[in-house]
């Protein structure tokens, strides 16, 4: 692109001394470097690149792979052990949003002092005061002290101060996803705007659809070591598989396991369960445990173990439950959540009017849950439940006998290029066109497409 | 290093008021918290010197003040560089928050902290000014001397809460034995006592005391009404500008660990 790039990043690394006590650290300064009492913890390891102006970098990476800690070297917040870096001209960093604000400040006062904190020049902000106020929709807040704001006001304030700043570099660290839905949206317009103007962004951010919608390149760090940097889709493929690499090395000593769940092959469906379980033991696990969930797993339909499945395609979630004891009205089922904790979809074994039949101590159940998932594609986990629905009146509450969280990540993906539909989830919908005047070309006698999507 | 805290010399000056101002929010009396202490201990300090045991006058180079006088303006420029010391020392794990978020050297925090040390002192001392009259102790324009004296001892506990506040944050510590090695320190200087009681060959230790010509020049001109002398005025910059060269030079050589312990 161009010849001068804003950010220039060359071998950059970052070495974290780790003492096990506070006093190896004196010991190692009276020894005057004799003796070495520290442990070396490389959170960043010769990372380079560089950014040209107007253009957006994605910094994207599983936790702990070191993108915030380039981003505070890249603030100013913190030097590199090794390396250069230069970033030519005004550069805000939102590490945090409201960073260098003082809870006892008005809003306004808030607006002025941090924006001189963050290195503009004095008055520079006093000029954009009035935009500022108008894009917080704080009302008469603004003239209020920072500390009685809630925290979507908070937010609100901070965001709107950093955005008419109109710095020329800007670095965002999940910042974007706060707020409400409303205000989100407007951040993300906001965003788009500042590109337009040519400022330069530097993004980093575990939204992997965000990514690859706003950004040119994309820079991917495993373990403080650069694994990628280029185009988004690829970047965020390659994320995918470092992601789910885990996840399926875990299974990959599994035999192809036939499908069939036919009560004869019981014993070996169990063991199959078993064998490739995503139970991660005791730390997740909440619940009495009088209907046990012994294993669980997740196979593709051809009944391999997978975590990964493409959009509006399925996904069998077998769990494999014994009564301990004897248990009256037995359920189970299933909840599974996004990538924000929320809630997508749970469903239970009497939800779906397959109510389980009583238990002896001693009985072992296989449920096989079948789910095509209709999501956008992000990764969401599950969690694996038992209940027992005796002796409560609401046929919606019961007694949970055991819950396995945080299992998965089961990662949904998308490879076509025109999206089926856009949002979090495929609503069933039927499409009829009616034409009408000379101009239409299609046949007279069949004047409507129909297109049924769903789960059937 | 000077040109960073030039630079954010605003965000200083509105920051240390600020930091004064929310101390007491939300409390009745508001600023009157920040001259009651100041108040209080003039007010008892008098009341016991000359109502309760009453204490023969101090001579002070031809002229005599009441003790309590001599007291008060002691130990209020204590008071002023030891809760100075103190906050700045606490002020780099205070500003853990923004340190780590903003490219804002460190020694502008350790200013920010001092700097409304030195403002309570400045309050104090104007305080006490008001006072004094009442005890009969007038005022003069010399008076007005006061605050470059106490400018310079703020900027040498500036330099010494630079070193401090760095070892703070990788010893925690350092915060709390600070405190004990103020109350050992008040009495190594001549703040509640007059210094005729020490032997004379003691009292050549003093000058290897950095706070000592500070509480000098200030009774020059409090209780004596003439400027201190040009050795004392040296003594004074010299304390402050080895404090300062020193504690600047410790930040910087531990600048790259610093904020990773934060």
């Amino acid at each position: 692109m161009s010849a001068h790039p804003v950010v220039e990043v060359a071998r950059v690394s970052k070495r974290f001394k780790l003492f096990a006590k506070p006093w190896h650290r004196a010991a190692e300064w009276l020894s005057l470097g004799r003796r070495r009492l520290h442990d070396d913890f490389w959170a960043l390891r010769d990372i380079s690149f560089t950014v040209s102006p107007g253009e957006c970098l994605g910094i994207i990476g599983r936790n702990g792979s070191g993108k915030s800690t380039l981003l505070k070297i890249l603030a100013g917040a913190s030097q590199p052990t090794a390396g250069d870096f230069a970033v030519r001209g005004r550069m805000l960093a939102l590490l945090e949003l409201g960073a260098g604000f003082s809870p006892d400040l008005t809003g306004r006062q808030n607006v002025l002092v941090s924006s001189e904190l963050l290195g503009f020049p004095p008055g520079y902000a006093a000029g954009k005061l009035s935009d500022i106020e108008a894009f917080a929709e704080l009302g008469e807040h603004f003239d209020r002290p920072v500390r009685t704001y809630s925290s979507g006001m908070f937010v609100r304030l901070a965001f709107s101060t950093f955005m008419f700043l109109e710095p020329q570099v800007f670095i965002v660290d999940e910042a974007l996803s706060v707020g409400d839905v409303f205000f989100q949206q407007k951040c993300f317009d906001a965003v788009r705007r500042m590109l337009e103007r040519g400022t330069t962004l530097l993004y980093v951010s575990h939204d992997m659809s965000s990514v690859s919608n706003v950004c040119d390149r994309v820079l991917l760090l495993d373990r403080g070591e650069q694994q990628f940097l280029g185009d988004p889709d690829e970047a965020v493929a390659h994320y995918y598989a470092l992601v789910t690499g885990r996840a399926v090395r875990q299974t990959a000593a599994t035999v192809v396991a036939e499908p069939t769940a036919s009560e004869a092959d019981f014993t070996a469906l169990a063991s199959d369960v078993r064998k490739d379980s995503l139970l991660s033991g005791a730390a997740n696990r909440f619940g009495g445990g009088a209907f046990e969930i012994i294993a669980a797993r997740v196979v593709d339909l051809r009944g391999r173990p997978a975590l990964m499945v493409e959009a509006l395609e399925s996904l069998e979630f077998q769990m494999l439950a014994r009564a301990n004891e004897d248990v009256a009205r037995p359920n189970i089922g299933l909840e599974i959540y996004d990538r924000f904790n929320q809630l997508v979809y749970a469903v239970s074994a009497l939800n779906l009017d397959q109510p389980v039949a009583s238990m002896m101590c001693g009985a072992e159940l296989v449920a096989t849950f079948r789910i095509r998932l209709s999501l956008q594609p992000g990764q969401y986990t599950f969690v694996a439940v038992t209940a027992d629905q005796s002796g409560v009146a609401d046929p919606n509450t019961g007694v949970y006998h055991d819950r396995h969280h945080k299992l998965g990540p089961i990662t949904v993906t998308w490879s076509r290029p025109l999206h089926k539909f856009y949002g979090m989830a495929a609503l069933d919908t039927e499409l009829d066109l009616r034409f009408g005047g000379s101009s239409s070309s299609a046949e007279p006698s069949t004047p409507s497409v129909r297109e049924a999507r769903g789960a059937r | 290093m000077f040109r960073d805290l030039w630079r954010y010399r605003r965000y200083i000056a509105v920051n240390a008021v600020n930091d004064l101002k929310s101390r007491h929010i939300g409390t009745t009396l508001g600023w009157g918290w920040v001259l009651l202490p100041s108040l209080a201990l003039i007010v008892v300090y008098s009341v016991v010197f000359s109502q309760v045991m009453p204490v023969p006058k101090v001579g002070l180079a031809g002229s005599s003040v009441s003790f309590a006088i001599y007291l008060a303006c002691g130990l209020l420029v204590w008071v002023g560089f030891s809760e100075s010391l103190s906050r700045g020392t606490q002020s780099l794990l205070e500003s853990a928050p923004y340190l780590k978020k903003l490219p804002i050297r460190e020694s502008v925090f350790v200013a920010k902290s001092v700097a409304s040390g030195l403002l309570v002192l400045l309050i104090s001392l104007a305080l006490l000014a008001v006072v004094a009259p009442l005890m009969g102790h007038f005022p003069s324009l010399v008076w007005f001397a006061l605050i470059p004296v106490a400018a310079l001892l703020c900027g040498m506990a500036f330099g010494m809460s630079c070193v401090l506040a760095a070892l703070n944050v990788f010893f925690r510590d350092v915060g709390q034995a600070l405190g004990i090695a103020l109350q050992i320190w008040m009495w190594l200087v001549p703040v509640v006592y007059v210094e005729t009681i020490v032997p004379d060959w003691m009292r050549g230790f003093f000058w290897y005391n950095p706070v000592y010509p500070f509480l000098v020049a200030s009774r020059d001109i409090f209780l004596g009404y003439h400027l201190p002398d040009g050795f004392v005025w040296s003594a004074m910059a010299g304390w402050m500008l080895l404090s300062i060269v020193v504690g600047l030079s410790v930040l910087k050589s531990v600048r790259g660990d610093l904020r990773d312990c934060l």
